[in-house]
């Protein structure tokens, strides 16, 4: 990995805020999980995408954020037609922990193969704050006309907590 | 003769050539075309919030001279609270206030906005909503880092 070449910071498109080779934490010989999901080509055609706006979207809704010890809860995300989701995050409560997964309501694609813990992807919780918040996908998933994500938690811990899933990604606008 | 044939037959390609490609004016032209310089650029925004306070699209005034081109966000904060803020088309972000732990990332590593949105200049940049979750008094600051653009020409 040492053996890299150098790459000249004249040469790096600062415009793009998602190239890898302007963060430290994405470079090659660092996060080479998070340089590859970058460099991916859907990925990169978005990056540079004209027409495109970045767009969050958090589940459950506040008034249902609060889950009982348990329970399987699902959320089917309002979002814009066309959207594109690259990253995701999951916040539980202090010392806690829930399961969650997104699945497409159409193709029935989920982002794991079986539902993943959120301490596990929370950098708070592992000490890799510095790395940023968002924990990126392989490959950008696209949510066509019908579908939309359907975020399911289920709250593992022993009493009730706020759960929360937020996902990132690009709508299409017109210019 | 012959030299003469030649260059009678260039002054006709060239004739045809230019009645196919007329010369360009107007903004088509490149070198009509507005110029740029990029610097580097950070806004940076403190604001306290009282216990459970709300506060709804508090404008960040972008410079009057140059647009900015919002790349990234860090910050820190004495409590935990949550964020939303407007894009330029004037559409928030997100559908609903972001827990700031999932947004806000560090000085070394802020969290990317991409593709980014370009606000302009004079404008009111990214509006800010904020709501305190930490229950006290929260000191909160948010650094929008980017690339200001600046007209030359």
């Amino acid at each position: 990995m040492l053996n890299d070449p150098w790459i000249d910071p004249r040469g790096v498109d600062w415009t793009d805020a998602l190239n890898p080779l302007r963060n430290p934490g994405w470079a090659k010989n660092n996060n080479r999980y998070v340089y590859d999901s970058l460099n991916e080509p859907y990925m990169m055609a978005l990056r540079q995408a004209a027409g495109v706006e970045p767009r969050i979207y958090v589940g459950p809704d506040p008034v249902n954020q609060l889950i009982q010890p348990g329970i399987t809860q699902d959320y089917e995300v309002p979002i814009e037609p066309n959207y594109w989701v690259w990253a995701v995050t999951a916040s539980p409560a202090a010392g806690a922990d829930f399961l969650f997964n997104v699945t497409d309501s159409v193709t029935g694609a989920t982002f794991f193969s079986s539902p993943a813990s959120a301490a596990t992807l929370n950098p708070n919780r592992h000490g890799t704050t510095g790395r940023g918040p968002l924990y990126y996908l392989p490959h950008p998933h696209l949510y066509l006309p019908p579908s939309y994500p359907i975020i399911r938690i289920v709250n593992t811990n022993a009493s009730a907590q706020l759960c929360r899933v937020t996902l990132f990604g690009c709508v299409e606008y017109s210019l | 003769m012959q030299r003469q044939q030649q260059t009678s037959q260039l002054e006709e390609q060239q004739q045809l050539s230019s009645s196919m490609n007329p010369p360009r004016g107007g903004a088509g032209n490149p070198a009509n075309q507005p110029t740029y310089v990029e610097e580097p650029a950070i806004y940076y925004f403190t604001y306290t919030l009282t216990s459970d306070q709300h506060v709804p699209d508090i404008a960040v005034q972008i410079d009057r001279d140059s647009d900015f081109l919002l790349t990234g966000i860090n910050g820190s904060s004495t409590g935990t609270y949550t964020l939303n803020f407007r894009l330029p088309s004037g559409r928030q972000v997100s559908n609903f206030e972001v827990l700031n732990t999932d947004l806000i990332g560090t000085a070394n590593q802020p969290t990317a906005i991409g593709p980014p949105p370009i606000y302009r200049a004079g404008s009111n940049g990214p509006q800010l909503t904020l709501t305190d979750t930490s229950g006290g008094s929260n000191s909160i600051i948010i650094v929008f880092s980017g690339i200001r653009r600046i007209r030359t020409t």
